[in-house]
Protein backbone atom coordinates (compact mmCIF):
# COMPACT_ATOMS: atom_id res chain seq x y z
CA UNK A 1 0.00 0.00 0.00
CA UNK A 2 1.11 4.00 -0.86
CA UNK A 3 2.10 6.01 2.25
CA UNK A 4 -0.41 8.18 2.63
CA UNK A 5 2.02 10.70 2.56
CA UNK A 6 3.25 9.95 -0.48
CA UNK A 7 1.00 12.60 -2.83
CA UNK A 8 3.83 13.45 -5.34
CA UNK A 9 3.57 17.46 -6.31
CA UNK A 10 4.06 18.44 -9.98
CA UNK A 11 7.88 19.11 -10.61
CA UNK A 12 9.67 21.84 -10.64
CA UNK A 13 7.75 23.49 -8.00
CA UNK A 14 8.48 24.41 -4.36
CA UNK A 15 6.35 21.64 -2.87
CA UNK A 16 7.80 18.94 -4.90
CA UNK A 17 11.37 19.74 -3.76
CA UNK A 18 9.96 20.38 -0.17
CA UNK A 19 8.11 16.89 -0.63
CA UNK A 20 11.31 15.27 -1.83
CA UNK A 21 13.78 16.66 1.13
CA UNK A 22 11.31 14.34 3.32
CA UNK A 23 10.59 11.32 1.45
CA UNK A 24 14.46 10.99 1.59
CA UNK A 25 14.54 11.88 5.95
CA UNK A 26 12.07 9.21 5.93
CA UNK A 27 13.77 6.63 3.66
CA UNK A 28 17.02 7.29 5.64
CA UNK A 29 15.42 6.84 8.82
CA UNK A 30 14.25 3.83 8.03
CA UNK A 31 17.92 2.11 6.10
CA UNK A 32 20.39 4.72 8.74
CA UNK A 33 18.28 2.26 11.73
CA UNK A 34 20.30 -0.32 13.25
CA UNK A 35 23.89 -1.41 12.10
CA UNK A 36 25.83 -1.59 9.23
CA UNK A 37 25.66 -4.70 6.79
CA UNK A 38 27.47 -7.50 8.43
CA UNK A 39 27.31 -9.44 4.77
CA UNK A 40 31.39 -8.97 2.91
CA UNK A 41 30.74 -5.46 1.20
CA UNK A 42 33.65 -5.95 -1.14
CA UNK A 43 32.98 -6.78 -4.90
CA UNK A 44 29.29 -6.96 -7.26
CA UNK A 45 26.30 -6.93 -4.60
CA UNK A 46 23.35 -7.11 -6.47
CA UNK A 47 23.80 -8.35 -10.13
CA UNK A 48 23.80 -10.27 -13.19
CA UNK A 49 26.28 -10.11 -15.88
CA UNK A 50 24.07 -12.23 -17.80
CA UNK A 51 21.24 -10.01 -17.28
CA UNK A 52 22.82 -7.45 -19.44
CA UNK A 53 20.73 -6.11 -21.95
CA UNK A 54 17.46 -8.48 -20.99
CA UNK A 55 14.13 -6.47 -21.24
CA UNK A 56 11.97 -6.35 -18.43
CA UNK A 57 9.56 -9.01 -20.32
CA UNK A 58 12.76 -11.36 -20.38
CA UNK A 59 13.17 -10.79 -16.42
CA UNK A 60 9.95 -10.40 -15.19
CA UNK A 61 7.42 -12.60 -18.01
CA UNK A 62 4.92 -12.92 -16.15
CA UNK A 63 4.31 -8.81 -16.14
CA UNK A 64 2.28 -8.29 -19.40
CA UNK A 65 2.02 -4.11 -18.59
CA UNK A 66 6.08 -4.12 -18.99
CA UNK A 67 6.43 -6.13 -22.76
CA UNK A 68 6.59 -3.35 -25.65
CA UNK A 69 4.59 -3.30 -28.28
CA UNK A 70 6.54 -5.55 -30.18
CA UNK A 71 7.43 -8.04 -27.77
CA UNK A 72 3.31 -8.42 -26.94
CA UNK A 73 2.74 -9.01 -30.47
CA UNK A 74 5.31 -11.97 -30.41
CA UNK A 75 3.85 -13.25 -26.97
CA UNK A 76 -0.34 -13.33 -28.85
CA UNK A 77 -1.15 -15.03 -31.59
CA UNK A 78 -4.23 -13.40 -33.64
CA UNK A 79 -6.28 -16.34 -34.35
CA UNK A 80 -8.10 -15.61 -38.34
CA UNK A 81 -10.45 -18.58 -37.85
CA UNK A 82 -13.58 -16.49 -38.61
CA UNK A 83 -12.06 -14.60 -42.07
CA UNK A 84 -11.45 -18.22 -43.32
CA UNK A 85 -14.73 -19.17 -42.84
CA UNK A 86 -16.00 -16.19 -44.79
CA UNK A 87 -13.07 -16.89 -47.90
CA UNK B 1 -1.81 13.48 -12.25
CA UNK B 2 0.52 15.88 -15.02
CA UNK B 3 3.58 16.13 -14.09
CA UNK B 4 5.44 19.24 -14.49
CA UNK B 5 9.38 20.21 -15.49
CA UNK B 6 11.23 23.02 -16.83
CA UNK B 7 12.58 22.70 -20.02
CA UNK B 8 14.98 25.49 -21.56
CA UNK B 9 12.24 27.62 -23.42
CA UNK B 10 9.37 26.88 -21.61
CA UNK B 11 7.54 24.94 -18.59
CA UNK B 12 5.78 22.04 -20.13
CA UNK B 13 3.53 19.69 -18.37
CA UNK B 14 3.91 15.82 -19.03
CA UNK B 15 0.59 14.38 -20.53
CA UNK B 16 1.88 10.99 -20.89
CA UNK B 17 4.10 8.72 -22.78
CA UNK B 18 3.31 5.88 -25.48
CA UNK B 19 5.42 3.29 -27.27
CA UNK B 20 7.54 2.71 -30.77
CA UNK B 21 9.08 -0.54 -31.57
CA UNK B 22 12.12 0.33 -29.97
CA UNK B 23 11.78 3.64 -27.81
CA UNK B 24 9.18 5.45 -25.41
CA UNK B 25 7.97 8.92 -26.98
CA UNK B 26 6.83 11.74 -24.70
CA UNK B 27 4.07 13.78 -25.04
CA UNK B 28 3.36 17.06 -23.17
CA UNK B 29 1.40 19.78 -23.04
CA UNK B 30 2.25 23.80 -23.82
CA UNK B 31 -0.36 26.39 -24.84
CA UNK B 32 -3.06 24.47 -24.67
CA UNK B 33 -1.43 21.82 -27.31
CA UNK B 34 -0.18 18.35 -27.12
CA UNK B 35 3.72 18.21 -28.23
CA UNK B 36 6.18 15.66 -28.45
CA UNK B 37 8.59 15.68 -26.81
CA UNK B 38 12.51 16.15 -28.02
CA UNK B 39 15.06 13.73 -26.88
CA UNK B 40 17.05 16.83 -25.37
CA UNK B 41 13.84 18.07 -22.91
CA UNK B 42 13.72 14.16 -21.41
CA UNK B 43 17.12 13.93 -20.95
CA UNK B 44 17.17 17.43 -19.40
CA UNK B 45 13.94 15.92 -17.22
CA UNK B 46 15.39 12.83 -15.90
CA UNK B 47 19.04 14.34 -15.46
CA UNK B 48 17.53 17.01 -12.99
CA UNK B 49 15.60 14.45 -11.35
CA UNK B 50 18.75 12.72 -10.91
CA UNK B 51 20.51 15.95 -9.92
CA UNK B 52 17.40 17.18 -7.79
CA UNK B 53 16.93 13.37 -5.26
CA UNK B 54 20.79 13.01 -5.00
CA UNK B 55 20.74 16.37 -3.46
CA UNK B 56 17.99 15.35 -1.36
CA UNK B 57 19.56 12.24 -0.11
CA UNK B 58 22.47 14.08 0.76
CA UNK B 59 20.48 16.28 2.54
CA UNK B 60 18.81 13.17 4.53
CA UNK B 61 22.30 11.90 5.77
CA UNK B 62 23.28 12.15 9.75
CA UNK B 63 26.41 14.01 9.86
CA UNK B 64 28.36 10.79 10.55
CA UNK B 65 27.67 7.40 9.65
CA UNK B 66 29.12 4.61 11.51
CA UNK B 67 30.43 2.05 8.99
CA UNK B 68 30.59 -1.91 9.84
CA UNK B 69 34.45 -1.23 12.07
CA UNK B 70 32.48 1.14 13.99
CA UNK B 71 34.52 4.31 12.48
CA UNK B 72 32.58 7.29 12.43
CA UNK B 73 32.61 8.93 8.94
CA UNK B 74 32.10 12.23 8.43
CA UNK B 75 29.07 13.58 6.00
CA UNK B 76 30.96 16.15 4.59
CA UNK B 77 33.82 13.33 3.33
CA UNK B 78 30.93 11.53 1.10
CA UNK B 79 30.02 12.99 -1.97
CA UNK B 80 27.27 11.36 -4.53
CA UNK B 81 27.76 11.61 -7.85
CA UNK B 82 26.86 10.61 -11.38
CA UNK B 83 29.47 8.45 -13.57
CA UNK B 84 32.47 10.66 -14.90
CA UNK B 85 36.14 10.13 -16.06
CA UNK B 86 37.41 9.83 -12.47
CA UNK B 87 34.87 7.04 -11.89
CA UNK B 88 35.71 5.05 -15.07
CA UNK B 89 39.19 5.35 -14.36
CA UNK B 90 38.47 3.87 -10.70
CA UNK B 91 35.89 1.47 -11.95
CA UNK B 92 38.86 -0.26 -14.51
CA UNK B 93 41.08 -0.17 -11.66
CA UNK B 94 38.60 -2.95 -9.55
CA UNK B 95 39.14 -5.29 -12.63
CA UNK B 96 42.81 -6.02 -11.21
CA UNK B 97 41.58 -6.17 -7.97
CA UNK B 98 42.83 -9.97 -6.56
CA UNK B 99 39.39 -10.56 -3.70
CA UNK B 100 37.01 -9.31 -6.56
CA UNK B 101 34.36 -11.72 -6.52
CA UNK B 102 32.99 -11.91 -10.07
CA UNK B 103 34.62 -9.75 -13.32
CA UNK B 104 32.15 -7.22 -13.92
CA UNK B 105 33.16 -5.29 -17.14
CA UNK B 106 31.61 -1.47 -16.24
CA UNK B 107 31.92 -0.31 -19.65
CA UNK B 108 30.25 -2.56 -21.09
CA UNK B 109 27.59 -2.26 -18.74
CA UNK B 110 27.33 1.24 -18.97
CA UNK B 111 27.33 1.61 -22.23
CA UNK B 112 23.98 -0.49 -22.46
CA UNK B 113 22.51 1.83 -19.55
CA UNK B 114 23.73 4.90 -21.30
CA UNK B 115 21.04 4.84 -24.02
CA UNK B 116 18.22 5.22 -21.40
CA UNK B 117 17.87 8.96 -20.76
CA UNK B 118 15.80 7.88 -17.81
CA UNK B 119 18.62 5.79 -16.29
CA UNK B 120 19.42 5.77 -12.34
CA UNK B 121 23.56 6.14 -11.96
CA UNK B 122 25.48 6.49 -8.77
CA UNK B 123 28.96 6.87 -7.85
CA UNK B 124 29.60 7.34 -4.02
CA UNK B 125 32.88 8.78 -3.77
CA UNK B 126 35.16 9.23 0.04
CA UNK B 127 36.89 12.57 0.04
CA UNK B 128 36.96 12.80 -3.39
CA UNK B 129 39.40 10.38 -4.14
CA UNK B 130 38.65 6.52 -3.47
CA UNK B 131 35.49 4.91 -5.10
CA UNK B 132 33.43 3.21 -2.46
CA UNK B 133 30.37 2.23 -4.87
CA UNK B 134 29.07 2.10 -8.18
CA UNK B 135 25.40 1.23 -9.60
CA UNK B 136 23.28 1.90 -12.23
CA UNK B 137 19.32 0.66 -12.88
CA UNK B 138 16.31 1.85 -15.24
CA UNK B 139 12.99 2.30 -15.35
CA UNK B 140 11.00 -0.83 -16.25
CA UNK B 141 8.98 -0.46 -19.64
CA UNK B 142 6.24 0.69 -17.97
CA UNK B 143 7.48 3.75 -15.56
CA UNK B 144 5.72 2.19 -12.20
CA UNK B 145 8.89 0.19 -11.44
CA UNK B 146 12.90 1.66 -10.78
CA UNK B 147 15.50 -1.75 -11.11
CA UNK B 148 18.28 -1.06 -9.43
CA UNK B 149 20.38 -3.84 -11.33
CA UNK B 150 24.37 -3.44 -10.50
CA UNK B 151 25.45 -2.64 -7.39
CA UNK B 152 29.13 -2.96 -6.45
CA UNK B 153 31.23 -1.43 -3.74
CA UNK B 154 34.78 -1.36 -3.75
CA UNK B 155 36.94 -4.70 -4.15
CA UNK B 156 39.38 -3.18 -1.87
CA UNK B 157 37.30 -2.33 0.76
CA UNK B 158 36.77 1.44 1.90
CA UNK B 159 35.90 3.53 4.57
CA UNK B 160 31.92 3.26 4.09
CA UNK B 161 32.19 -0.55 4.68
CA UNK B 162 28.60 -1.79 5.17
CA UNK B 163 27.15 1.25 4.67
CA UNK B 164 27.90 1.97 0.83
CA UNK B 165 24.69 -0.64 -0.16
CA UNK B 166 22.58 1.26 2.37
CA UNK B 167 23.51 4.31 0.27
CA UNK B 168 22.98 3.35 -3.22
CA UNK B 169 19.81 1.88 -2.63
CA UNK B 170 18.68 4.96 -0.40
CA UNK B 171 19.59 6.97 -3.72
CA UNK B 172 17.43 4.53 -5.74
CA UNK B 173 14.67 4.57 -3.36
CA UNK B 174 14.63 8.59 -4.05
CA UNK B 175 15.04 8.64 -7.35
CA UNK B 176 12.18 5.83 -8.25
CA UNK B 177 9.96 8.46 -5.99
CA UNK B 178 11.18 11.56 -8.13
CA UNK B 179 10.35 9.84 -10.84
CA UNK B 180 6.78 8.66 -9.85
CA UNK B 181 7.83 4.83 -9.68
CA UNK B 182 5.94 2.87 -7.16
CA UNK B 183 8.47 0.39 -6.28
CA UNK B 184 12.21 -0.31 -5.89
CA UNK B 185 13.81 -3.69 -8.02
CA UNK B 186 17.12 -4.87 -6.63
CA UNK B 187 17.90 -7.54 -8.34
CA UNK B 188 19.48 -10.60 -8.21
CA UNK B 189 21.58 -10.20 -4.78
CA UNK B 190 24.89 -12.12 -5.01
CA UNK B 191 24.20 -14.64 -1.68
CA UNK B 192 21.94 -15.44 0.68
CA UNK B 193 23.54 -13.01 3.46
CA UNK B 194 22.79 -9.70 1.58
CA UNK B 195 19.33 -10.89 0.59
CA UNK B 196 18.22 -11.58 4.13
CA UNK B 197 20.05 -8.32 5.48
CA UNK B 198 17.83 -6.26 3.10
CA UNK B 199 14.40 -8.30 4.29
CA UNK B 200 15.68 -7.34 7.83
CA UNK B 201 14.88 -3.93 6.58
CA UNK B 202 12.12 -1.62 6.90
CA UNK B 203 9.77 -2.41 4.10
CA UNK B 204 11.37 -4.81 1.79
CA UNK B 205 10.27 -8.13 0.37
CA UNK B 206 11.61 -11.03 -1.75
CA UNK B 207 10.73 -12.40 -4.97
CA UNK B 208 11.80 -16.06 -4.90
CA UNK B 209 11.05 -16.38 -8.57
CA UNK B 210 11.87 -13.80 -10.65
CA UNK B 211 14.98 -13.45 -7.78
CA UNK B 212 14.78 -10.02 -6.53
CA UNK B 213 14.20 -7.55 -3.68
CA UNK B 214 11.76 -4.72 -3.83
CA UNK B 215 10.09 -1.86 -1.82
CA UNK B 216 6.80 -0.74 -2.88
CA UNK B 217 6.65 3.26 -1.98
Amino acid sequence: MRDQDNERPPEGTPEFEEWLNKRAAKHSKDLFAGEAADFDERGPIFGDIKDLGKSDAELFPDELEEYTPEERRKAFKVHDGDNKDRN
Amino acid sequence: MPIIFSSPASSITLLESSHTLATHRYYGEYMNKKVKLSYPQVKSRYQELRQQSLGSVYNSFPETILNKRKEAVQKTDISLNEFDMDCRRALKKWEKEKNRRLNWDWREIESIYRADPRRFELAIWYRNNVLCSASLGKPTWSGGKLRLDYIEANPAGSPLDGRATDIAILAATLYAEAIGATQLRITKPVNDQVRDYYLSKSGFSYNRNEDFCFKDL
